[in-house]
């Protein structure tokens, strides 16, 4: 995780900028629509003029320097971070499977324990506090449909 | 219009009605209160269980919760010293000093009738000009559409603090992420990738919570939120004597007219306003030396002008459908996706759900005065006993939630995690955030309009220099861009 440590970041976001644009644009050219039509039809005309005022931006910053202390910051609990977002791929790849309320139950538990909590019986309150309660107030007074788990399905009797 | 009114008042004084708009500036207030989160992170959370109430109750619900966030941040920064949002950054000057010398009840009195004087000069104001501006909006066509999107989008790229070229980028970027999916004109679909789900476009709620609330989550537990202290022992919010209310009248009411004019300029934004008003405050004092060392005018100054924004903002909302800060900008995607198009038919066709919304406001303000003049300890108190080991699962779990309970589509989540990776790289590689949610809203309207105008004039650009009203909006406001940063770079030698 060493590249998270680095300070300088203009010029790899103008580089990263630049690059962006050049390849988007390209991808305008492969837009199905009827060329010749004039503004009205032309659907990549915005997208077009956007992309070039991007990879201008993208030139300008490649060259400014970063004269704000707060732009040197580097990104410093990557760990965290990171296993908190294999979490979110986790919890959203198991909603279907699951169903909300063991996915959400698990999921909040992880997030507690992640972010420092250690004392068990406040992580698994947290859980189940927060999962009862989203799910009485979204499935049942708000009526939106929460997932139901293809292979588990538990629903609470409100 | 008399009728109009009375059927207004049959909506807002229900007492559904009424604890929606209680409840929806305490809720305000507390996530205002909650360094790190703010007005407009507390607007984008609430969303989703808005979008399930009537629209006049839902947006009286918004616009609390919109007031009460605003509110909130002053009160974060006169007790903990920490601004709770980038306009409260304003009132830390003078707050905090008069608070930590003793006198936190005279700063809390201070910001709250400064709140709720801004707050309802800019209600009565957007209720009685609002109108008439609606009318002379029929005279916009595309080319002035075009200049104000552009302009809306340049005022609050480059007043934001920070780098232009970053506030340029976020922008440009939130209007390209609009281009994604179907053209609404032709029905052929761009930057989809065979991607069935993107065919309606990149979803708005889905990409505000991300790029706004999960980023703040991904922050917090990068840096913790640091509350160095507890609120004073004996927080007594105190109303300002008659006599120093009378001497620092003239703040209170230039404050706020300031705040809702430049509320009223597309993209300027409340920090904008509150920064100018503090300057402004300074420069007409007979002690400007107080200043930042807990000068009543201080305190005053930039809370009037930051909660005057908010119904100033409304102005070009309602009758431009061109938001007037973030926060509007968002509550315009809300209007949209509720079918309600801002314009001058908005006010002939549903009327009384505007006049609902400007007697809403009013009670809002009124609200929150009672709300902060009595229950802001107990508000302190609950931000103090919430552990962010409880708070950060809670929110994301919230945020979850509120992305999925739009389409009930899987695939939201995934932009929401998407744009919350986004959100977070913004934050740490110092790119502004509120431009990119002005490109992604205005983008549809800029783009036809730009698209039409260019019709019109058979591809010619100069269409936007030959009509008189679009070149008059140019000249105006390059004039009110150099002002307010003339303005703004005066203000910050001064200070």
């Amino acid at each position: 995780m060493i590249f998270l440590r680095i300070k300088i970041w203009n010029p790899i976001i103008g580089v990263s900028l630049i690059l962006f644009s050049v390849l988007a644009f390209g991808h305008t050219y492969t837009f199905d629509y009827p060329r010749g039509g004039g503004a009205m039809v032309d659907i990549a005309l915005f997208p077009r003029f956007l992309l070039i005022v991007l990879f201008i931006l993208g030139f300008l910053l490649l060259f400014r320097k970063a004269t704000d202390p707060a732009e040197r910051s580097s990104i410093t609990k990557e760990k965290y971070l990171l296993s908190l977002y294999i979490g979110l791929v986790a919890f959203t790849l198991s909603l279907p499977r699951l169903g909300f309320l063991i996915s959400a139950f698990f999921w909040v538990a992880y997030i507690c324990w992640l972010v420092g909590e250690r004392k068990w019986w406040i992580i698994l309150l947290t859980a189940f506090l927060g999962t009862t309660i989203g799910y009485y107030i979204f499935q049942v007074r708000l009526g939106i449909p929460l997932p139901e788990g293809s292979l588990v399905n538990i629903t609470l009797p409100m | 219009m008399w009728e109009t009114i009375q059927a207004s008042l049959g909506i807002v004084f229900q007492i559904k009605s009424i604890l929606i708009i209680i409840f929806s500036t305490f809720m305000g207030i507390l996530i205002g209160v909650i360094p790190g989160l703010g007005s407009f992170v507390a607007i984008v959370m609430m969303i989703p269980f808005v979008m399930n109430l009537a629209p006049e109750v839902g947006l009286m619900a918004i616009i609390g919760i919109y007031v009460g966030g605003m509110y909130g941040g002053g009160i974060a920064s006169a007790i903990l010293g920490i601004p709770g949002t980038p306009m409260a950054a304003a009132t830390l000057l003078d707050a905090h000093p008069m608070a930590e010398r003793g006198e936190a009840g005279k700063a809390i009195g201070l910001i709250t009738t400064a709140s709720v004087c801004g707050g309802l000069i800019s209600a009565f104001i957007l209720m009685i000009f609002s109108p008439l501006l609606a009318r002379v909006a029929l005279l916009f066509g595309p080319p002035e559409y075009t200049v104000l999107c552009i302009m809306g989008l340049s005022t609050v790229a480059i007043l934001v603090t920070g780098s232009t070229v970053k506030g340029l980028i976020s922008a440009f970027f939130g209007l390209l992420v609009s281009t994604a999916g179907t053209d609404i004109t032709t029905s052929f679909t761009r930057f989809t990738f065979g991607i069935a789900e993107l065919e309606a476009g990149i979803p708005l709620l889905p990409l505000l919570l991300g790029t706004f609330a999960v980023s703040r989550a991904l922050l917090m537990i990068e840096e913790g939120i640091k509350i160095k202290k507890h609120p004073p022992k004996k927080l007594v919010p105190k109303y300002p004597s008659r006599k120093l209310v009378w001497r620092i009248k003239s703040t209170y009411i230039r404050s706020s007219l300031l705040g809702v004019f430049i509320g009223a300029i597309p993209g300027a934004g409340s920090t904008i306003a509150a920064y100018i008003s503090y300057g402004e405050a300074k420069r007409r004092s007979k002690n400007p030396e107080e200043f930042g060392k807990g000068a009543s005018e201080g305190v005053v100054a930039p809370e009037a002008a930051n909660n005057a924004e908010a119904g100033g903002a409304m102005i070009p909302m309602l009758t431009l459908a061109i938001p007037g800060d973030p926060q509007t900008a968002v509550i315009l995607g809300l209007l949209f996706v509720q079918g309600l198009i801002p314009g001058p038919n908005l006010y002939r066709d549903h009327g009384d759900l505007l006049y609902a919304l400007f007697i809403g406001m009013v009670l809002c303000n009124v609200a929150m005065f009672f709300i902060g003049m009595y229950g802001t300890r107990l508000l302190l108190k609950l931000l103090m006993i919430t552990k962010t080991t409880v708070l950060i699962p809670i929110l994301l779990l919230l945020v979850t939630l509120g992305a999925y309970s739009i389409t009930a589509s899987i695939f939201d989540l995934w932009i929401m995690w998407s744009f919350g990776i986004v959100g977070y790289a913004m934050n740490k590689f110092k790119i502004p955030q509120p431009p990119i949610v002005l490109g992604v809203v205005l983008g549809p309207i800029l783009e036809q309009a730009f698209r039409r105008s260019l019709a019109m004039s058979a591809g010619s650009p100069f269409i936007f220099f030959t009509r008189p009203l679009a070149l008059g909006l140019i000249l105006f406001i390059m004039f009110l861009l150099f002002w307010t940063k003339f303005s703004r770079k005066g203000m910050a030698d001064r200070t």
